[in-house]
């Protein structure tokens, strides 16, 4: 292979279609990216907790719908949303745009759901148990006490969704979308050039999920100290008993 | 959570009528042919098969979208009265559009296949300039003059792409080399480049854009031998749109009455920025011209 | 007066049937123990007393009111029944103060001014009254469990039952719990205390229950309990712990 045949193609490609992966494709790709993980994780958090229902036919349809999502290729989900679902429902006007987009919703809500599922059931039993012996409802203890703990289970996760899926979209591409990936066919296939190509969407996917893991594995660090929830508390954690309280 | 119950339920039941319910009326000229959009012809295409299609990044929207069969779809659209808007997609996508009637047709370089032929509604043929008269190998410098006959390809590894008319040539062609599927040209031209397989077949105008731009290809010198049914491209639309087949066939016809198939590949290959004449043996001259750095740095290496 | 009664309570796990039947009734003022061999059921016997454990058969009468019936509404009776856990539970996301004032804030309507007041107060009679800003992750094992009393007493309840609070603190610690709860019992709270220390047992109790294979099998004052006891069971119990 001729490598520094390649470096001319890749140095040619870059001046001559930076506009049409920079701006055309990382813009999409980011907006894509947010939606599915925005909305995914409204969604996600109402199918935990339908998946956490008292209800055993409530629980049965939130699983089947995680099991699908989860078990079945993106692939096949987005060629659902975006060729029979518009069949099926032809007074929503959608752009096939959208259609992706909520594919990637319906596909990211499902892991979010998961991710929130376990975030909340990571959080001590008796942490449960204390609120309510205290007489706080249901409802009182899981806003209350629980999520506010499972927050720093989830968020870290939520993450590594963020990033999987800004990864996910690029199989969007495969109906020229416009995410990052679409920019790549447009210019491999104008070209002839896909390597070349393929290395600079690559290197720009990097640049963008690189500084993003790096971010969540700080905010992992953060989240591991005691102090993390009120952070202008930094006194030295005093250890043996104090003295006992006259009455 | 009753209330979430009560949520969910609404929510499937509205999409429910929303399914029930039958798109409004059509407009005439969609009643006619009972197109998939009002006044509109919606046409999917795999723009990464330049000349024939591919996408001009300097521009943007329904613009950016060029090549021969993009002018043709065109033409099918003003014949008809309508407007045309072209689907972007994949290869493999383009006939599921088909299928499940998300567009009216697929114009995206098809040859006939027999399995095409029984899935789909196929147009008549139309002469695709001459991307296709001519099914070629082609293999990297240094292979002058090696892989020029059958006997000579014997036990050689050849690509050919999945599910193609390429693929099928091979087969028939050249029954005691080894074949190797890709699954679209330019990832055959890495795995080429790679190794993976020796030789590489492909039409004559996919060829010409491919050396073009990656020097290191040349031409093998082994033609397969292509009959009308090979040497033409035909429109994918869906089984039983038989109107629609009928008057897209009549549109056809009157193009080549016209002589438009040649103005338009000759469009086609200026705008892919191939511009090749051709010698008496059919071999293609690439002219000093248009050698760019690239080519120079490769020449100076031979 | 009767503060708790049960009547036939039962509860299995799966097939282990770890109640079988337990009628008894606290009443106002008293302090009772609960000993007995692990597994014998008196942790079950406890949580059931404020229904984190549902029994499948019985009544359970709270102040006279039957919580176990159909249209009462436990969060309110819970209220007025504190409760002490073995591994502390206290909310690790909020500050030593806002662990006590949260449920008097909520639940009883308390102004911010109000549940602080109260909350200094508490923890000043347990000595934590430093710690009023910190988070319970740099409290020791032993302040956190007072941290957890104090919690409980923040709602004011007619009756507090602890669940083994000793048992999960480094050996050093738990004479500071014990000694506040002492202090509490001594201001004539109606407790009900599970516990492995037989000698604080016998020192604060009124009654003392010796619950094993999933039913009361002997009770009555420490003196008899601890000196003179009748049931074989108990008597090898109490040879081996003590």
């Amino acid at each position: 292979m001729d490598f520094s045949q390649m470096f001319q193609n890749i140095f040619r490609l870059l001046t001559e279609y930076w506009h049409v992966y920079l701006l055309e494709g990382v813009k999409n790709t980011m907006i894509l990216t947010v939606i599915a993980v925005l909305l995914g994780t409204v969604f996600g958090s109402l199918v935990a907790f339908l998946k956490m229902s008292r209800f055993k036919i409530v629980r049965f349809f939130a699983s089947v719908y995680i099991e699908v999502i989860r078990g079945t290729p993106i692939l096949l989900q987005l060629y659902v949303f975006y060729f029979i679902l518009p069949e099926l429902f032809p007074l929503l006007n959608f752009t096939d745009f959208i259609w992706v987009a909520i594919a990637l919703c319906v596909n990211s809500a499902a892991y979010v759901s998961e991710i929130i599922r376990s975030g909340i059931q990571a959080v001590d039993k008796g942490q449960t148990e204390a609120a309510r012996s205290l007489g706080l409802s249901n409802t009182q203890t899981m806003l209350r006490i629980v999520l506010p703990q499972a927050v720093r289970n989830i968020l870290p996760a939520l993450g590594n969704e963020f990033i999987m899926i800004l990864k996910e979209t690029s199989l969007a591409s495969t109906f020229f979308i416009g995410d990052l990936m679409t920019s790549h066919k447009i210019v491999a296939g104008a070209e002839y050039l896909q390597l070349e190509s393929q290395i600079i969407v690559g290197t720009i996917y990097l640049c963008i999920t690189f500084p993003l893991s790096k971010l969540v594995g700080w905010f992992e660090k953060r989240m591991a100290n005691p102090n993390s929830y009120k952070n202008h508390n930094r006194k030295r954690a005093l250890m043996a008993g104090g003295r006992i309280g006259e009455k | 959570m009753k209330k979430m119950i009560a949520f969910a339920l609404a929510t499937i039941m509205t999409l429910g009528l929303l399914a029930g319910c039958q798109p409004a009326a059509n407009n005439a000229a969609n009643n006619e042919y009972d197109l998939v959009a009002a006044g509109k012809l919606t046409v999917a295409l795999s723009p990464d098969f330049s000349p024939m299609e591919f996408v001009d990044p300097s521009k943007t929207g329904q613009d950016q979208f060029v090549g021969f069969d993009v002018s043709l779809a065109k033409f099918i659209a003003q014949e008809l009265g309508v407007t045309l808007e072209i689907k972007p997609m994949d290869f493999d996508a383009c006939q599921a559009a088909v299928g499940t009637g998300k567009v009216d047709m697929s114009i995206s370089g098809y040859s006939w296949t027999e399995k095409r032929e029984k899935n789909y509604n196929l147009s008549d043929y139309y002469y695709a300039g001459e991307n296709e008269t001519e099914q070629v190998l082609i293999t990297l410098k240094g292979n002058e003059g090696k892989y020029t006959t059958a006997d000579a390809l014997k036990g050689v590894k050849v690509g050919a792409q999945g599910a193609s008319l390429q693929e099928e040539l091979v087969k028939a062609q050249l029954p005691d080399s080894e074949l190797v599927l890709y699954t679209d040209i330019n990832t055959g031209l890495q795995q080429l480049k790679k190794g993976d397989f020796e030789v590489m077949a492909v039409a004559i105008g996919n060829a010409n854009a491919l050396i073009n731009n990656n020097p290191e290809a040349i031409m093998s010198g082994f033609q397969f031998v292509v009959d009308e049914k090979e040497a033409n491209n035909l429109i994918l639309l869906q089984k039983g749109d038989d109107k629609l087949t009928e008057k897209v066939n009549e549109i056809l016809a009157k193009a080549k009455d016209a002589g438009y198939y040649e103005t338009w590949y000759e469009e086609a290959q200026n705008t892919a920025g191939v511009d090749i004449s051709y010698d008496a043996d059919g071999n293609p001259i690439v002219p000093e011209d248009d050698s760019t750095g690239a080519a120079d740095s490769t020449g100076a290496a031979e | 007066m009767e503060m708790i009664k049960t009547v036939d309570l039962h509860k299995s796990f799966g097939d282990l049937h770890v109640l079988t039947g337990v009628n008894e009734t606290i009443h106002k003022g008293e302090v009772v123990s609960i000993i007995g061999p692990s597994g014998g059921g008196k942790s079950t016997f406890l949580r059931c007393l404020n229904l984190l454990e549902t029994p499948e058969k019985g009544h359970i009468f709270f102040d006279g009111v039957e919580i176990t019936g159909k249209k009462v509404d436990i969060d309110l009776h819970r209220q007025k029944m504190g409760m002490v856990f073995q591994q502390f539970n206290v909310f690790p996301h909020l500050t030593v103060e806002e662990n006590i004032t949260l449920a008097p804030k909520m639940l009883k309507k308390k102004t911010a001014a109000e549940a602080s007041e109260m909350a200094k107060d508490l923890l000043n009679r347990v000595g934590l009254l430093e710690k009023l800003n910190e988070m319970p992750g740099n409290l020791s094992g032993g302040q956190k469990q007072r941290l957890a009393i104090v919690r409980a007493l923040a709602m004011e309840p007619d009756v507090m039952l602890f669940d083994e609070p000793t048992s999960a603190l480094d050996p050093e610690m738990v004479g500071e719990v014990l000694d506040v709860i002492k202090g509490l019992v001594s201001t004539g709270m109606t407790s009900v205390i599970v516990t492995h220390e037989m000698r604080f047992a016998e020192e604060i109790s009124d009654r003392v229950l010796f619950i094993a294979d999933g039913n009361i099998l002997e009770e009555g004052t420490p003196e008899q309990i601890f000196h003179n006891p009748t049931h074989p069971r108990l008597q090898e119990f109490l040879r081996k712990v003590l």
